[in-house]
């Protein structure tokens, strides 16, 4: 895929597979791997991005003696999703254009 | 390779970054490792996997200068672009420097308002500004391609530099195969000017010392005061 319409995609990716509940690094990238392919190091920057537009929060728990950093989803973050759904009418007509124009 | 070692080279070639920026990578990495492992993966193979230390690092540091603006490497605050096409000093500046390439230069005086550079940069054009302890530097090179030769004639193109009528440092400007204006400057302690194959012309100067310099290419002066000067 296109590195800056995945890069954009991949964001909304992430902050979809937290909608349900907080997860941590290891778990997204296992969530997100079979719609779009994701490596644990594509992933730190946008995690680090998200957090810091204040999209998600982070907070940290203790598991099998170590402590894990958890991201959580925010409003902010609730409402990008939200935004990216409404557009896929608007991208339908458009992959649909373009498809018919390049028969 | 082992997860300490990895981290440890990871760490290195982490260096630019703060302390805590670099914890925060390290132990997200330390995270994947341990949770990858407890998955049933093999260290090795989820190492591999990552990339090599140098690969992870460059796309992190690449993406920090992005997002900031602000070069980990550099100590200097890069000035910013206020207009459109302006490079404005942001502090005090006792040092213009203006470093081209194949483009045109212009010198005014200007009533008020910071030392400021204007250019409308394409993509060919690269162009470094750094302000570093009272100097402003405006570097300015470009891509040469067979195809864009005609471009080059064709495009108004140029830089145009502001000074403001109160400053009294030193500016240099050079550039190459192209002209070079500079005009209504006084209290400058030294000005130089160099081009080649080009016109240089340098009216109504008032300065300590005036270099002006090119070559196959006309000189004209007029009306310069100053304590020396050289042509």
């Amino acid at each position: 895929m296109d590195t800056q319409r995945k890069k954009g995609v991949l964001e909304i990716c992430v902050l979809a597979a937290l909608q349900r509940e907080p997860s941590y690094g290891y778990r997204i990238v296992s969530d997100i791997s079979p719609c779009i392919e994701a490596s644990e190091s594509t992933l730190y920057p946008i995690l680090r991005r998200l957090e810091a537009s204040g999209c998600v929060s982070t907070f940290s728990q203790e598991h099998n003696g170590r402590l894990r950093k958890y991201y959580r989803i925010e409003p902010l973050g609730e409402e990008k999703v939200r935004q990216f759904l409404s557009e896929a009418e608007e991208m339908r007509r458009i992959y649909q254009y373009i498809e018919e124009e390049s028969l | 390779m082992n997860q300490e070692e990895f981290l440890q080279r990871l760490a290195a070639a982490l260096a630019p970054l703060s302390d805590a920026e670099r914890a925060c990578i390290i132990d997200y990495y330390r995270e994947m490792i341990c949770d990858g492992v407890e998955s049933g993966k093999l260290e090795q193979e989820l190492i591999a996997g990552f990339g090599t230390a140098q690969e992870i690092a460059a796309q992190i540091l690449e993406e920090s200068r992005t997002a900031s603006g602000e070069h980990a490497e550099v100590p200097a605050m890069p000035p910013a672009q206020s207009a459109s096409d302006a490079y404005a000093a942001q502090g005090p500046v006792h040092s213009i420097i203006v470093d081209a390439r194949h483009t045109s230069v212009e010198v005014h005086s200007v009533q008020d308002g910071p030392v400021q550079v204007h250019f409308i940069p394409t993509e060919r054009d690269h162009v470094t500004v750094s302000e570093n302890s009272g100097t402003f530097s405006f570097h300015h090179t470009v891509e040469f391609s067979f195809f864009h030769w005609r471009d080059l004639f064709y495009m108004p193109h140029r830089i145009i530099v502001d000074v403001p009528v109160n400053f009294a440092g030193e500016l240099h400007v050079s550039t190459c195969n192209a002209g070079l204006i500079a005009a209504d400057l006084s209290g400058l302690s030294t000005a130089q000017f160099v081009t080649s194959n080009a016109h240089l012309t340098v009216s109504n100067i008032i300065c300590g010392n005036l270099s002006a310099r090119t070559s196959n290419g006309p000189l004209n002066l007029q009306n310069v005061h100053g304590r020396s000067c050289t042509a």
